[in-house]
């Protein structure tokens, strides 16, 4: 795998590749479907390998640390294909886990919506039961790759929340290509369209796109989100930083060059040694859901402020040529991050699951 | 962890408990001497817990060891009893490799130090032992087991409490440090050393002395952490449980991650140390352990006492003896500009896309090392963050 990559990325400016889990590039998934490493998980009948999960782990923490455009099959491989092995019904599964594992079909979250962000239990977007199936309609927002993506797993409401606000959801699976569906880019501030919008203008789907049990959203939604919030990208999202800065530093550094490499690698050490002990403990069929928030709140600090520290001990030689590499990264960084500990759920929201953890609420 | 491990741990924690017992109530008046606290120690046999069960030993690893270590911050022991653990371990060792007569010790604690500027002459047949240690801890209450390079190799040297205390070789400045624990700068001119060893392979107990604290560090803050998760349901104002207060639920919750963060990196540098053959050739896990919990230091302390209000900034309360702990202990063996600029200056030898090739390898050896070997205590890699099973749950107790 390494060879695969390393033929990809050679010739990706850094500055592309700081992009890490989020660079899109369907060519590169085709690939890497091909060559077996997505859904290599999941059974073989799904296009999968049966491999344990930690060997899943140890192939991402690669394609994360090499800067692999690993975007567009990201969240399929990460979450909605193990949901749907999990939860929806055969038809379902046999439709999009072959074209998932291969590389070539994409899939976006449809959670929050233009009033629901935190409260996610708040959504207003709607199916109602019709003939042989259900009509959606309502609005989902800040849809990661929603322009390019093929299917959409959305929570929605069924039922109304009279007494408690966690019932009446339920979840569907979405071909973005079906009629009175409109997509639109929406331009993040590093000047890509990464996120969207869709609108669902009663657009109908079939019976077997329920996925789950209808009214059982909300456990199921926090299922999926353990799986969105348990990789080692939570912390690895700035690593491009590192060697770059590494680099810059061979030549005379000072000790606030070493000393501040020093303490970056001590706190990247120890986030692998938290991360990989969270996926052990999964393969172990246990649940560690306290120290998985406790993993991602503390990655996504860690790799929030890592632009920072690396600015604030440039000296000034900013021209040099060998800050030629580290300096588009260090751009690209500082623009990205604040959006680390929002995505996947707040850092706010996370300190409220850990203090739950604690016994405090 | 097997069950015998967790029988120990368990007995130990016992002990501790009754050890910092006795002493808190000495200090209402009794009058429980050092002296005889450690006899329980030695009663205890804990000093050799890492030596081989046929030199009497309980055959202790470093991942055992510090989980020890971690019950000594947790109950913040007045002793220096993992310094005597590690001491006794590198001892056992050295006499196993080429045997000495040792010096008359009583039996008192063993500290540990690693003296850079060594220099030994002879006298005749007896070396004699020049240098200097600054903070060095718990000394000249104890015994000192000194490390030292002298030109490419590697000595060990064993002082005796009554020498260190002789003026006519040796200079004693002593204090107590933040946590009025006794720490001293030393100087020797020519000091006659009854004890010197050559070590077949480079030795510096600093490494093992950051691995200790790092471990220790970690059990105070396990300990200020569920003292303030306690304080904040108990405590009521405006009403209710200050605990209610989301402000104080996500201070909580920062405290709970750097614990996390600081368990983990320690038992995961204790783990290495066992596979790696030793403290030295862990260094860079080490290294990393001890810069790590440092770090931790500021915010956990700071949260703990904030959660805690004025009853937490009083003599009485127990608290500031895991802080006061904590910031003197986060300059022992090494502070954070130190092992920063050990781990920077090593890592710069690399080129960018080397380091996470070096990073992998080395942890990857060391679970693939424990899965073949029979010294893994966990069961898996997967251990729980905070590294112990009992508290994988810091909530309350
Ligand atoms: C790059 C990016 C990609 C994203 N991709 C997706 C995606 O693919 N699919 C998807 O569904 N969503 C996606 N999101 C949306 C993301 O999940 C939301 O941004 C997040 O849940 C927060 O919602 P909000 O932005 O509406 O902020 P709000 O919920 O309005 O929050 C604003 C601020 O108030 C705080 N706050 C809110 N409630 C509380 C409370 N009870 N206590 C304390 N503080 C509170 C928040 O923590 C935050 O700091 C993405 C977001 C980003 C930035």
């Amino acid at each position: 795998m390494r060879a695969l990559v390393d033929e990809k990325i050679r010739h990706m400016p850094a500055a592309q590749r700081a992009q890490s889990w989020t660079g899109f590039d369907a060519n590169f998934s085709e690939h890497l479907g091909a060559a077996g490493f997505i859904g290599m998980h999941w059974p073989e009948h799904y296009g999968g390998r049966s491999c344990p999960a930690i060997e899943r782990y140890i192939v991402i923490e690669e394609l994360l640390a090499a800067g692999a455009p690993v975007g567009a099959h990201w969240i399929a491989d990460r979450q909605s294909g193990t949901h749907l092995i999990n939860y929806a019904n055969p038809s379902a599964r046999n439709a999009c886990l072959p074209g998932i594992a291969s590389g070539k079909l994409f899939f976006c979250i449809g959670m929050s919506e233009p009033n629901s962000g935190s409260d996610l239990a708040s959504i207003s977007t709607r199916a109602v039961r019709v003939d042989g199936g259900w009509r959606i309609r309502g609005a989902k927002l800040w849809t990661t790759h929603v322009t390019r993506a093929h299917m959409m797993i959305a929570l929605v409401r069924t039922s109304d929340a009279d007494h408690a606000r966690h019932q009446g959801l339920s979840q569907f699976l979405i071909d973005l290509s079906l009629p009175g569906i409109t997509v639109n880019g929406i331009t993040d501030q590093t000047g890509e369209k990464h996120f969207g919008e869709v609108f669902l203008d009663d657009v109908f789907v079939t019976d077997d796109c329920l996925i789950g049990t209808e009214g059982e959203g909300w456990q199921q939604v926090n299922d999926e989100l353990s799986l969105e919030r348990s990789g080692p990208e939570r912390y690895l999202s700035s690593y491009r930083l590192i060697p770059e800065f590494l680099d810059t530093l061979q030549v005379d550094a000072d000790d606030i060059g070493a000393c501040t490499l020093g303490e970056i690698v001590a706190e990247l050490w120890t986030l692998r040694q938290m991360s990989m002990s969270v996926a052990g403990q999964i393969c172990n069929g246990a649940d560690p859901s306290l120290e998985a928030a406790m993993v991602k709140d503390l990655g996504a600090t860690f790799e929030q402020e890592l632009p920072h520290r690396i600015q604030a001990c440039l000296d000034g030689g900013e021209d040099n040529i060998r800050y030629a590499q580290l300096l588009p990264v260090l751009d690209y960084l500082l623009n990205a991050a604040p959006s680390f500990s929002l995505r996947g759920g707040t850092r706010e929201i996370l300190r409220g699951i850990i203090a739950r953890g604690l016994g405090l609420r | 962890m097997n069950s015998d491990n967790a029988l120990l741990i368990d007995m130990v924690r016992k002990l501790c408990k009754e050890l910092s017992q006795t002493q808190m109530d000495a200090t209402d008046g009794g009058s429980m001497s050092r002296e005889h606290l450690w006899q329980k120690v030695e009663d205890f046999g804990l000093p050799y817990f890492m030596l081989p069960a046929d030199a009497g030993g309980f055959d202790g690893g470093w991942a055992t060891a510090a989980k020890l270590f971690q019950l000594f911050g947790e109950y913040a022991l007045p002793l220096p009893v993992g310094e005597t653990m590690i001491a006794r371990h590198y001892m056992h060792r050295a006499q196993s490799l080429s045997p000495q007569e040792l010096p008359k010790l009583e039996e008192v604690p063993i500290s540990l130090a690693h003296c850079s500027d060594a220099i030994i002459t002879l006298n005749g047949d007896v070396p004699l032992l020049s240098g200097a240690l600054r903070n060095a801890a718990w000394t000249p209450q104890s015994n000192l087991l000194v490390s030292a390079t002298i030109g490419d190799r590697s000595v060990l040297a064993l002082l005796a409490r009554d020498q260190l205390v002789t003026r006519s070789v040796c200079e004693v400045d002593t204090f107590r440090n933040t946590a009025a624990e006794p720490r001293a700068h030393l100087r020797w001119r020519r000091l006659p050393l009854t004890a010197l060893w050559h070590m077949p392979t480079f030795t510096n107990l600093m490494t093992a002395g950051a691995l200790l604290r790092s471990a220790q560090m970690s059990g105070a803050m396990q300990s200020i952490l569920s003292r303030s998760i306690n304080y904040a349901l108990e405590r009521k104002q405006f009403g209710r449980a200050i605990g209610k207060f989301q402000v104080i639920q996500h201070d909580l919750a920062r405290l709970a991650e750097q614990v996390a963060a600081a368990q983990c990196a320690a038992l995961s540098a204790a783990r290495a140390a066992d596979t790696e053959g030793g403290t030295e050739a862990a260094e860079f896990e080490i290294a990393a352990a001890k810069l790590r919990t440092n770090i931790a230091v500021a915010p956990a302390t700071t949260i703990a006492h904030q959660v805690h209000g004025a009853i937490g900034f009083t003599l009485e309360h127990p608290l500031h003896q895991f802080t006061q702990r904590l910031f003197a202990w986060r300059s022992d063996f090494g502070n954070d500009r130190y092992w920063a600029l050990t781990l920077g200056n090593s890592l710069r030898q690399l080129s960018g896309v080397d380091l996470w090739p070096f990073l992998t390898a080395r942890s990857d050896r060391q679970v693939v090392a424990r899965q073949a070997g029979d010294g893994d205590e966990d069961g898996t890699a997967g251990n729980s963050v905070n590294g112990s099973e009992s508290r994988a749950h810091p909530s309350v107790g």
